[in-house]
């Protein structure tokens, strides 16, 4: 169970988080929308541990984040980023590996079990393929599906079977810069991580944010609506994706808000 | 699936190959012609053996001093491409060689001033102090505002230190005689006169001690690539890796201009030719580029001995007559930058 508590943050004067709270029970699939500057992507990196709240805390299982090591976090968090670019030029597999370093000591170097993770993970994405192909030749759609195998990676637990706690992967606008194929794509692949994952006895919680109303609702089983740093509502997608939300939320006239809704509960 | 570290490996024994082969092969090439056979031989005693000398107390030193200097200069500036995610980095972009010049400039032009002259290393030292007083203060002002270190305010400090310290050296060269001028503008070029074992035994200790900390910086700068942010995720502690490549980087290239002066293009050059042939894992890209960077700047300064011969051109002509236009070619066909 990942949890927020009270959850505040600035920069500046300008609060963009303001005691947010919520819990995140284990296996779950969350979605949390809100209009531009309303503090998703912030939300993110405070649940990601990569930033410090001004005010309340994250606790997974109960511990604090910020009294964790942040190995011990990072093998059980992943995260996605918006951001896909890298500074220089390696290979799929590489990206892949680059997921294992919370398994191995400062002068490690990969073993099979680690070889066999990024191949595990490049395949879950589609991705195996490319692996001997160079990450900057690759389209955007492709780079992201790499990504989330280099996150896949990070939570394999072939080193560590007995644990059984559920691994956490955080994806920040996964569909954000995508065409429409890709986006698609991108969709069934985190519902299908997911439901292997059920099968498989350690369910992935997963945590996104995203614009995409149709995407929200047909992946995520629990959706957070952010309005100014603040939670507007939480719940269900049928629940919480109402035409009055929406034009509260987004200040748009209900009459734009319908046709928006109308796909989504189709 | 082979490993492609593993797929690496005879490329990083096969600059090492290089290194001491132009190591030992260099002090054979030069004005005066050396015979294998004299230079080892023991029969005749050392003082009167003039190839033994040569040999020993003047082209070896050299060579080592180059292949020194350009191991590390090419080694920090990996680790500086890294620390600041951009290829196109160089040990100076931060504003120590200018640190470094600036303190040497002080030390040859207000040297006279004091009773003894200038002492032994005095230049050396100078310049360290220089780049010390640089990196120190690149370094208050990327972490004041930050818990970690800020790569946007680094370039900006590193840009701005650059053109303080030009300021600086242009002053002091003002005040400066013609004499002063003539010695400061030879260490600005950059050279590897050394004259003995002293100035490489003076940096050595510095320079192991970053070398140490550039091992370990090879993973968490590998992971690093994706992004300060996104290499926490996967466990990396940020900040401390940004401290270590900071400070290391910052000791090597300080220790390596203090031997050899501002040689340029040594440090951007050779890990990009590495990256080529090796790939981009941080664990090969960093041996191979100081092995590949020593044998280069080795072969550089014998071209910088013989191509006027007997007139001995410094060696940062040649690497900068060389790098110029490699920057630019590389500008040209980086896909991204």
């Amino acid at each position: 169970m990942l949890r927020a508590i009270d959850l505040t943050v600035s920069f500046g004067a300008q609060p963009v988080l303001d005691r947010v709270s919520l819990a995140v029970p284990a296996g779950s699939l969350v979605g949390i929308l809100g209009p531009n500057g309303s503090g998703k992507t912030t939300l993110l990196r405070v649940l990601a541990g990569t930033l410090a709240p001004d005010a309340g805390r994250v606790t997974l299982d109960g511990r604090d984040l910020t009294g964790l090591d942040r190995r011990t976090v990072a093998r059980r968090v992943a995260v996605v980023p918006q951001d896909t670019h890298l500074a220089f030029d390696y290979s799929v597999l590489e990206v892949a590996l680059m997921g294992r370093y919370p398994h191995l000591g400062s002068f490690e170097i990969e073993g099979p079990a680690d070889f066999a993770a990024a191949r595990d993970a490049l395949d879950a994405t589609g991705t195996l393929g490319l692996a001997q192909r160079a990450y900057q030749t690759l389209s955007g759609g492709e780079k992201q599906r790499v990504i989330i195998a280099s996150a896949l990676a990070q939570l394999d637990r072939r080193k560590s079977p007995d644990d059984r706690s559920s691994p956490l992967l955080l994806l920040d606008e996964p569909t954000a810069s995508l065409d429409l194929r890709y986006q698609v794509e991108v969709a069934a692949l985190i519902d299908r991580l997911h439901d292997d994952s059920v099968t498989a006895g350690t369910p992935l919680t997963v945590v996104l944010t995203t614009h995409d109303l149709h995407f929200a609702s047909a992946v995520c089983d629990t959706v957070i609506l952010l309005a100014d740093g603040q939670v507007a509502a939480h719940g269900a997608p049928a629940e919480v994706l109402t035409v009055e939300a929406l034009a509260s939320v987004y200040g748009i006239s209900r009459d734009l808000a319908a046709p928006l809704l109308s796909r989504v509960h189709a | 699936m082979t490993s492609p570290l593993r797929r690496g490996l005879p490329w990083l024994a096969g600059t090492a190959l290089v290194a001491v082969l132009a190591v030992a092969l260099a002090p054979f090439i030069g004005q005066t012609p050396l015979s294998l056979a004299r230079v080892f031989s023991f029969s005749v005693p050392f003082a009167e053996n003039i190839d033994a000398q040569i040999f020993f107390l003047a082209r070896l030193p050299r060579s080592l001093a180059a292949a020194l200097v350009g191991g590390t200069l090419a080694a920090a500036g990996v680790v500086f491409q890294g620390l600041l995610r951009n290829p196109l980095a160089t040990p100076y972009t931060l504003g120590i060689s200018a640190g470094a010049s600036f303190g040497a400039m002080a030390a040859i032009t207000f040297g006279a001033l004091l009773p003894l002259g200038v002492p032994m290393g005095g230049v050396a030292g100078a310049s360290l102090a220089g780049a010390l007083l640089a990196v120190l203060v690149v370094y208050a002002l990327a972490s004041a505002r930050h818990s970690g270190l800020s790569t946007t305010v680094l370039l900006l400090a590193g840009v701005t230190m650059n053109s303080f310290f030009s300021a600086l050296i242009l002053f002091v060269q003002y005040l400066s005689d013609f004499t002063e001028t003539f010695r400061a503008l030879r260490w600005l070029m950059g050279d590897l006169d050394v004259a003995g074992y002293q100035p490489i035994l003076g940096a050595l200790p510095l320079i192991v001690i970053a070398l140490i900390g550039f091992a370990w910086l090879a993973r968490p700068l590998n992971v690093l690539s994706l992004g300060a942010d996104a290499a926490a995720t996967r466990g990396v502690d940020v900040t401390r890796a940004q401290r270590v490549a900071f400070f290391s980087g910052s000791l090597a290239t300080g220790a390596a201009v203090s031997v050899g002066g501002p040689i340029g293009f040594v440090g951007i050059i050779v890990p990009h030719l590495v990256r080529l042939v090796v790939g981009a894992d941080h664990r090969l890209v960093l041996p191979a580029s100081f092995f590949f960077g020593a044998a280069f700047l080795v072969i550089c300064d014998v071209l910088s001995r013989t191509v006027m011969a007997p007139l001995e051109l410094p060696v940062g002509i040649i690497t900068a007559l060389i790098g110029g236009p490699f920057f630019l070619w590389m500008l040209i066909r980086k896909r991204t930058l």
